[in-house]
Parts: structure tokens; sequence; C-alpha cells
């Protein structure tokens, strides 16, 4: 594959996802299952997945968007293509949403993965069994590729980094934005970051 | 070299290609004179109806060529009867066509269960042993693969090669090579009997009053003399009974046609016997494509149930190729999660042909790493969720909101440098870029609210939100924004009243108010979204 050309980051350097405040944290590389916590329901987890979304496109890579609660709208995502998006919507099915990540990870075409189960049921999030999650983590490490969850509350015991995400808009910032995407910030902190070595482990915050 | 690949008893065991269990048992085919099912009353044809050819275990048990069904029930109690079906015996001709098409551009479909190649300028035209090999070979896949006996004959021309092939079926080996000098050909086939060359009836006749059984002494007699007693068609005979006959293949060139329905003898309600006999289809399909030199781009499948109506399905090929396992995985993993609501009683399976490779290599965008694979768990996630919930939404050209489409997804096809949204219609979209992005609840969750009349504008604006997903006075209101469309057809006429609203935890919330139209009371609240 020549440098330069899309999908040579794969190799080593890691994704960049159009969240300027994710990127610069520099902890999500291929092969890694991160969880990011959205506690409110408009914390943020849609700009996320806007920006990625975004990115992915602008890239022409292909993305997964999990949808555990088929909250995607397509009206909203305007500007970009998206026919590299692979839009798997589970009808609010969080078991669905697991097993087709775990399809599509042990596919192993798609580099990156973004299941958002956020605007889930908190049981149904709760009730997936901790050994789904390590297995899905088992199975990135394997292919290499990233898989980005959203969830409403920490559930992942196997996610190796976990970011709290929770960000707030006027009501003016509707329409239109006060900075178009990707640029628009994101308050993100990182509460746990397994890829850090022991001893150094205090939280940063990144704006 | 010629080489010709024969199937003894070809009819029968096409046949019993879809019964592999009863090669073992004692079965026979019957035919009626002309196979014309309607030309004669039941009673007539039953009484016309003939053995033609048997399995080894019925001519054991006594059941002979030309017996009535009655009459070889007789013999072996427990025979099996099967009746001709065109179908399979095209079916298994079809894998004969593949194997010749495999070994070289010209080959000829001679007989059913017989066809000839010329290996030409081939290694295996040259060395004996490579010959054998290759005839064992040929064998053997034969009935690996397709559970089909086989005979493999090669000869300097057809008729010979064929000679060989079919008198191999008589023996111990699989295999016949007729080599050498013409004079040492004709040594090799003088024993055969004259019954090989299929002598016409009248010569038979006479050949057999003349004391003449077998090919050697046939072509004993002087070959002028032969032609001047029984005329030239005679000579034409000498020179096949001595092994010169020479004549041009008569070239196959398939049609293009990679379908094949099949009516069923019994009912199928259950999945695996489907699956047996669409493998079963799969690889007649494929072979057929094979010779084409063609791939399949898409699996068509239509199913007639037991009421009469039928069930069409289309599985897409990512990577146009014949592999039968990767067919056979793309229909598997469909069909498991289909439930039918009556028995199966017959299938039409169809492979659309396209070029291997057809699907171009763009250098500077990603592909897929392996888009077969890719489309068999796109398939798994289509039976788990079903076939509207994987794709890629594309936005409809109207303003009515929650307005797409799913796509299948499609990893190949190009994306554009400016990024710019396409939508239904291939136009620009018909929305300009919105702000902060919605996540919609669907369904739209409902929501009471109580509302004030607006001093200065006459609104019914919302003022607390006191049963729903969320509760409470908005700490801020946008709107109203009223929408409407499609408002010259009857049944679809929509209008609604959006608002955007904060609420304490500083949360945005799109919510709206429907008229009648759409719910069928005087007005009715829902939350529609959250920002963000």
């Amino acid at each position: 594959m020549l440098p330069g050309a899309p999908g040579h980051e794969r190799d080593g350097s890691g994704f960049s996802l159009g969240v300027v405040s994710l990127d610069s944290l520099g902890t999500l590389r291929p092969g890694t299952l991160a969880e990011i916590v959205c506690r409110r329901p408009g914390g943020g987890g849609g700009m996320l997945i806007a920006a990625v979304v975004r990115a992915a496109a602008d890239k022409q890579r292909h993305l997964a968007l999990i949808d555990g609660a088929d909250s995607f709208d397509p009206q909203s995502f305007a500007g970009f293509d998206t026919r590299g998006l692979l839009w798997v919507r589970c009808r609010r099915r969080v078991d669905h949403a697991v097993k087709a990540a775990d399809l599509l990870l042990r596919d192993g075409n798609l580099p990156l993965l973004l299941l958002d189960l956020q605007l889930c049921a908190l049981r149904d999030v709760r009730s997936v069994a901790g050994s789904s999650w390590y297995r899905l983590r088992g199975l990135a490490q394997k292919t290499g590729a990233l898989l980005l969850t959203l969830t409403p509350i920490p559930v992942i015991p196997a996610a190796r980094i976990r970011l709290e995400l929770d960000h707030a808009w006027s009501l003016d910032a509707i329409n239109p934005l006060p900075r178009p995407l990707p640029q628009c910030p994101l308050s993100m902190t990182i509460a746990r970051n397994a890829e850090k070595t022991a001893g150094n482990a205090e939280l940063k915050k990144a704006s | 070299m010629f080489l010709a690949i024969h199937i003894p008893g070809f009819r029968l065991q096409a046949r019993l290609r879809l019964r592999p269990g009863w090669r073992c048992e004692a079965v026979a085919l019957l035919e009626s004179p002309g196979n014309d099912r309607f030309s004669a009353s039941p009673a007539r044809r039953e009484k016309l109806t003939r053995i033609v050819e048997m399995t080894a275990a019925a001519a054991a048990a006594g059941v002979e060529t030309g017996m009535t069904a009655p009459q070889g029930q007789a013999r072996c109690a427990h025979l099996r009867l099967l009746s001709r079906d065109p179908e399979d015996e095209r079916g298994a001709q079809d894998l004969l066509l593949a194997a010749a098409a495999g070994l070289s551009a010209d080959f000829e479909s001679t007989a059913p269960g017989l066809v000839t190649v010329d290996l030409g300028a081939s290694p295996a035209a040259r060395a004996g042993s490579l010959q054998e090999r290759l005839g064992h070979e040929l064998v053997s896949r034969f009935a690996d693969l397709h559970e089909l006996d086989t005979r493999a004959g090669f000869a300097p021309n057809p008729d010979l090669a064929a000679l060989a092939a079919r008198t191999a079926a008589d023996s111990t080996a699989a295999v016949r090579i007729f080599d050498g000098s013409p004079a040492c050909i004709r040594d090799q086939i003088a024993p055969l009997p004259l019954d090989v060359i299929d002598p016409p009836a009248d010569y038979r006749g006479i050949l057999l009053l003349w004391g003449i059984h077998t090919l050697g002494e046939f072509t004993a007699l002087p070959r002028d003399e032969v032609a001047e007693r029984l005329g030239p068609a005679a000579a034409e005979l000498w020179d096949r009974a001595a092994g010169k006959h020479r004549r041009l293949l008569r070239l196959v060139r398939l049609p293009a046609d990679f379908s094949q329905e099949i009516d069923l003898e019994h009912e199928v309600r259950t999945l695996e016997p489907l699956l047996f006999l669409l493998r079963r289809g799969l690889e007649t399909l494929s072979a057929r494509l094979a010779t084409a030199y063609l791939a399949a781009s898409e699996i068509r499948l239509t199913l007639r149930l037991g009421d009469g109506s039928r069930e069409a399905f289309a599985f897409r090929v990512p990577d146009p190729g014949r592999d039968v396992d990767l067919l056979f995985r793309i229909l598997q993993t469909r069909l498991e999660e289909y439930r039918a609501r009556q028995p199966v009683t017959s299938f039409r399976l169809e492979l659309a042909a396209a070029r291997p490779g057809a699907q171009p290599y763009h250098l500077f965008e990603s592909t897929l790493r392996d888009p077969n694979r890719f489309g068999e768990t796109l398939a798994r996630l289509e039976a788990l969720l079903g076939l509207e919930n994987v794709g890629s939404p594309v936005p409809l050209d109207t303003h009515r909101p929650d307005a797409f489409e799913m796509r299948p997804f499609d990893p190949e096809s190009p994306a554009t440098r400016q990024g710019q949204l396409r939508d239904s219609t291939g136009s620009a979209p018909p929305h300009p870029p919105a702000g902060l992005p919605l996540r919609r609840f669907r369904p739209p969750l409902p929501l009471i609210l109580e509302t004030r009349r607006d001093a200065v504008t006459g609104l019914q604006c919302p003022q607390e939100i006191v049963s729903g997903p969320i509760r409470g006075r908005p700490r801020r209101i946008a709107g109203p924004w009223n929408l409407s469309g499609d408002w010259w057809q009857r049944d679809t006429w929509w209008t609604r009243q959006e608002w955007d609203i904060q609420m304490d935890d500083a949360s945005l919330y799109r919510i709206a108010c429907l008229d009648k139209r759409d719910s069928g009371r005087e007005m009715e609240w829902v939350l529609e979204g959250v920002y963000g």
C-alpha cells in the first residue's frame, strides 16, 4: 500500500477520529476496545458519532455504526457521503448489538466499529455479561480493529481505555454551530487508561 | 490425442446423484417409448414402459433390461423404480462438459453421458503415463465431488476414444488407452464385440449371418469388398471397426442459460433436504459458468410453495466467482432464518453471470480485505436483524422528518472526493448542513404537556412536561417551526409543529406537536429526539 493512501495508517500510527480532543489524547490505537461514557442523553455522544462518521467519509474509509437504540438520524448528518457507512439498526436490542459487533469483528474487514448503546435502557446495557466484553476485546486485538463503545454508564470491565464525555451546548447552538465539525471541541476526561504504565494514572483534562 | 469421458448407465446415474444412498440398492430406471407422458392413456403407457437401466444389485437379483416394472418387481421384491428426469440428465451432462472445458477449449457433447475432448498438443496428449494419471484423476474427481461413476478413454481419434471409454466400463480398469501404430490399435480392439460400434440393425443382421461377432473378424474382410457388397456406409463402419475413422468434433458452444428448475417428487418441509438439492443445483450451474468462463454475481432463488404461491430471493455475490462452497454458504445463511408458510414443492435456481474480476480496483480507495467473507457477514447480520436494518442510509428528497431509505451496503462504490451527500435521486442534498445532530427516538415518545397561549403571537407554547420520559419545566424554548408536506395527496398529507427545548440538566430536545391527521387525535405531543 502506498504511503498516504487510505488505510496506510492502519499499520501503526492509530486512527484520527476527527475529534480534536480525542485525537490529542493519543490513546486510541488499532486493536483496542475503548469505552466512552456519556451519562446525559445530550452530552455529546451524537457529536462524537458525527465527527467519526465525517472523518471516515473524508478519508474514504469504511465504518460500521452499530446503533443499539436505532437513534441515528441520516438527515442530521448531511454534507458528507454516507455510502461508506454501514448502519446496523438493532432496534433497542442490546443483545443483537453485541452479536453484530462480534460478527463484524470476526469478519475483520472493517477497521473501525462504533457501538452506540448510549440511549439503550440501563438494565439492558448492564445485562451484557463481562465475558462478552472480554471476547470483543480479544477479537479487536486479533483483527486490529478499533471498537469504540458509547455507554450511558461504565459497564465494560474489559475496556483498556474509558473516557467520560460530558459537553453542554446552549439552545442557540442547535443551528448553526459556532464552528463546523470537526473542530468543534468536546470535553472529555480519561477515566481509565490501561495502556499507560503503572504509577502514571492521574487524570488529564483535555479540551 | 482425444479423451472421452463416459458415464455408464448415464440416465440412472443422473437420477441417483440426488439419492446417493440408493446406489447399493436394487434400483431400475423406467422409460416409456418416446418418453412422452402425454401421448397415450396411462394404462397404455404403463404397458409400454420398460426397464432400461439398473444397478448392479438389481441385475444380480435377476432384473433385466426390457422388463416391465411388474416383471422387475417379481424378480426383486424390494426393487426401487425411478423415471427418467431430463433436468437431472442435463445437470450431469453439464458436469461432463465443465470437466471437458477445464481440459481444452475444443470439446464435443458426443452423446448423453459421453463427451470427447481434443487434447491437441497438451502434455497429456504425448505421454501415456500422463494420460493414465489424468484419466484416474478425472474419475476420482467425479466420484468424490459429484458421486458419478465415470470412465475415461484415450485414443488418436474421437470415435476410438469413445470406444475406449465405453469398453473401459466393462472392465475393472477405469481408464483405457488405445495407443501405438494403426496395426497395434487394430489388434487391441480386435477382440471387442461388434455391438460396441453400434452397427445399423440391417448391417448387424447380415454380419451375424456371416458369422462375424467381433471387430477383428469384421476388419479381416477386405474393406473394398465390404463397401461393394453393403454400400458406402459399410465402409465407414469398417473404418470405425479398424479404429481408422477420423472426423471433426462438433464443438460445443454453450447457451448462456444458468438456471435450473426442479419439481420435487415430495414436498419438502425442512431445510436440510432443500439445501442438499440446492447445493447440487449450484454445482451444476457453476459448472455451466465454468464452461463459459463466467462467474456468478447474484444468486436468484424462487420457491414454489404448496398453496401455489412463490417466494423469490436475490442474494448478491460481492466478488463474482464460481466457488460452490462460497455460493452455498451465502444461500444457506439467508435461508436459515427463512420460515416458509407452506412446504416447498419446486424451486428455480439461477445464477446471474458476470465476468470474473469485473469489479474495478480503485487504487487510491480503501477496499475490503475479503469481499466474499464480508458478504457472508452482511448476510448473517441481515438474518439476525432483518434486511431493512442493515445497509447505508440515504435521505429522501422530502422535508418530511426522518425520511430516508436503506440501501444495500456497497463497499466498492466510489465516494466523491468532496464528500457531497447525494439523496435518493442523486442530486445535491435538499437540506443545508444542520448544526447539532439529532438523535431520534424511534418511535417518537409520547408526552403530556401543559401549554399556555402566548399573548403576543397567540400560539400555544409548551410550559411544562407533566408526563413522559422527561419531565419538568424547560429552561428555554425555541420555536415553533411549522412543517407540512404532501398536501396534494390525501393519504400522505402531513403537518407538524416543532419546538426545541433545553431542560435543567442542559440537555437539548426536540418536541413536536402533531395534528390529528398524523395521530387521529386533536393534538399529540411527542419527544422526537435529543441534540448533541
